[in-house]
């Protein structure tokens, strides 16, 4: 059995529990789990290399990515690996410069749909009754939009910018969230742990954040997870429709944006910041995998 | 001599919960009424075990969820030591909510998954200040684990590292964190092994010699109940059938409980070849929809044409044993019981080593 190699993945097992596990809380097991899936090990690393290169960009970018180099749309050398834009700017430095503008707005973004998400979502599901109805149906109008369109209507209203794009993007998820946590609320309300803990005289707030969402965070994770590649993408998105980030800025979307009308003669333009995005897309979305086969070991893990 | 008179610890007067039923779909009307507990009246005083039995469906849970608040009362009084929790105000509310105390049937369900058994049975102690430090409630936890005989080692681990019956213990161990008088038993043992069910009531029993506890104890078979009940109440269809001390068990004054009884094996093969089982035919009715006269008649074996017209009013015999069966006085001879009139054998309370094997 494959079962002996260490490190393998073991989710699924119904063997009895190992007594070096006795002592491990859920929370603990699940991590172990996230480790032994190898999908969500490359996604660490990825993520953890343009971290490193996000903290570190003016050490690492070989050039300052707004100097002129003198020569515009150079190929890709040993000079310029990436190449120069068309203002003969080095392609390379502007991508690692970038990830500090992309990394940002996907964290900042996810904050601002996950934390109103979840206390809508919590409130909705706890309290049930007329609160229930008010926040669903207020989910249910903003779900009528494409996530896309919705930060565009927000983006049209608060003015172009990247700050503005960051607050769009999180808002345009929040009823996405408020969703999710609701359904897992609805789920584990109704379990006996739930009504015990009423009983021996928990108040509301207690109960919600202690004993439901203690339980529901796992989909959560996972969710959140993958929206931050997804909010990377729209923020992208945005930056290239002209919406997000202004020229001069390192921004990928935007360096895209402006590579696109040379991409028949200067394609490491456009195509160095669009690989950039992807990796770090499919980054988030390997560490979502893991951890949902983590959280949820009924999801073998390969 | 009033003064000296008991007062009940609990007494429900004509409880009855109701749950609307919706028909769902577009227009959601109300399609009907589940009448899960009817108009019961109980009582049950410092220190006694009311055993609660009847099949699943009759509202035996329904009325344990009423009693500690799980459940909306309809109509009717839940009196708590003398006092109606209606009137209550919202501190004593609380304060005789901890007095009341359950222990659930799932002892999977029951525990929070994420929190250690320490936290599980040191949060009532901590939210209702029953120990005022970090190092007194510790104190407090490590000392109901050996009351319940766990080994108070296992204050740090999570519930998924423990089988059913040391769950079982965790969670009677959370009741009486709370210090209760009342713990409202709901079918405590059903999801156990038979050995560890034996264990577990042993050591309730045992809990109640020691603490003076109260429960009301619900179960669906009469074996259960039979050990540990003062009073036995059997339930049909949200209504009391039938209510009494032993008796109840030796001979039954309504036809149901008669059914119940002659269900049982009988651990003598004599008597037990003579043990002629009187098979139920049918399901339980449909609560929206009770049938009319007595709620038995539709599967009772011998119906009469009153029953199937008048309810009957539950009826107290001298030595307290009420039934509510028009032909309570006919039974002996239409529902021979094969049983002498001696009580089952109990199980004798030996103390337990800590921790079970299951």
């Amino acid at each position: 059995m494959l079962g002996s190699i260490p490190g393998s993945g073991m989710a699924g097992d119904p063997a009895p529990v190992a007594v070096a596990e006795a002592y491990r809380s859920p929370g603990r097991q699940s991590m172990r789990r996230f480790l032994a899936h190898k999908g969500a090990r490359i996604g660490l690393l990825m993520l953890v290399a343009w971290l490193i290169m996000a903290a570190g960009a003016p050490h690492i970018a070989p050039y300052d990515p707004d100097a002129l180099l003198g020569k515009a749309r150079l190929a890709p050398s040993l000079t310029n690996w990436f190449g120069t834009d068309q203002l003969g700017r080095d392609v390379l430095s502007r991508v690692i410069f970038g990830s500090r503008i992309s990394l940002t707005l996907g964290f900042v973004s996810v904050f601002f749909g996950l934390v109103p998400g979840v206390v809508l979502g919590l409130s909705a599901g706890y309290f049930g009754g007329w609160t229930d109805t008010l926040i669903s149906r207020l989910i249910d109008a903003m779900l009528a939009f494409p996530s896309i369109i919705l930060a565009l209507v927000i983006i049209a209203t608060l003015g172009p910018g990247i700050v503005n794009v960051m607050i769009a993007v999180g808002i345009s998820s929040v009823p996405e969230y408020a969703r999710l946590v609701r359904g897992s609320v609805l789920s584990v309300k109704a379990q006996p742990y739930v009504e015990a803990a009423w009983l021996v005289g928990n108040s509301s707030a207690r109960i919600m954040f202690r004993h439901i969402f203690a339980n529901i965070n796992g989909p959560l994770i996972v969710f959140t997870t993958l929206q931050v590649g997804n909010a990377i993408l729209v923020g992208a998105g945005l930056s290239f429709l002209g919406l997000g980030a202004q020229p001069p800025t390192s921004e990928w979307g935007l360096m895209s944006s402006e590579g696109r009308q040379f991409l028949q003669r200067a394609w490491w333009i456009a195509a160095s910041p669009g690989l950039a995005i992807l990796s770090v897309v499919v980054a988030f979305n390997l560490i979502g995998d893991g951890l949902r086969s983590g959280f949820d070991p009924k999801v073998r893990s390969r | 001599m009033i003064l000296a008179r008991k007062v009940p610890l609990l007494e429900l007067i004509d409880l009855k919960v109701h749950f609307p039923v919706s028909s769902g779909g577009f227009l959601n009307r109300r399609c009907g009424i589940v009448r899960a507990v009817d108009g019961i009246s109980l009582r049950i005083m410092p220190g006694q075990t009311l055993g609660l039995v009847g099949e699943s469906g009759c509202g035996k849970s329904t009325l344990g969820r009423a009693v500690v608040g799980l459940a909306k009362a309809t109509s009717g009084a839940v009196v708590i030591r003398g006092k109606n929790i209606d009137n209550m105000t919202t501190a004593e509310k609380a304060s005789e909510r901890r007095r009341v105390q359950m222990i659930f049937q799932d002892p999977y369900a029951s525990l929070n998954p994420r929190m250690t058994i320490g936290d599980i049975i040191g949060e009532p102690v901590m939210l209702h200040g029953l120990r005022s430090g970090k190092a007194a409630v510790e104190a407090r936890v490590k000392e109901l684990l050996e009351l319940v005989e766990l080994s108070p080692a296992y204050a740090d681990r999570y519930p998924h590292e423990f089988s059913g019956g040391q769950r079982q213990r965790v969670g009677i161990a959370r009741a009486l964190a709370c210090e209760p008088d009342l713990i409202v038993c709901d079918e405590p043992v059903s999801a156990l092994d038979v050995s560890i069910q034996a264990q577990v009531m042993r050591l309730m029993m045992r809990l109640q010699k020691d603490l003076g506890l109260s429960y009301l104890f619900i179960a669906h078979g009469l074996g259960v109940v039979k050990q540990i009940s003062d009073e036995i109440a059997v339930m049909y269809l949200g209504q009391l059938v039938e209510h009494g001390g032993r008796q109840v068990f030796q001979h039954p004054r309504h036809a149901y409980t008669r059914a119940l009884v002659s269900a049982a094996p009988i651990p003598d093969p004599k008597i037990e070849r003579r043990r002629k089982r009187i098979i139920l035919t049918g399901d339980l009715p449909n609560p929206m929809n009770p049938p009319s006269g007595c709620r038995f008649q539709t599967r009772c074996p011998i119906a009469s044409d009153r029953c199937r017209t008048d309810p009957p009013q539950m009826h107290y015999a001298e030595n307290r044993h009420g039934a509510a069966c028009w032909r309570t006085d006919e039974l002996d001879a239409l529902m021979p019981m094969a049983t002498s009139p001696e009580p089952g054998p109990t199980i004798p309370v030996v103390p337990q080593p800590i921790a079970d094997i299951g």
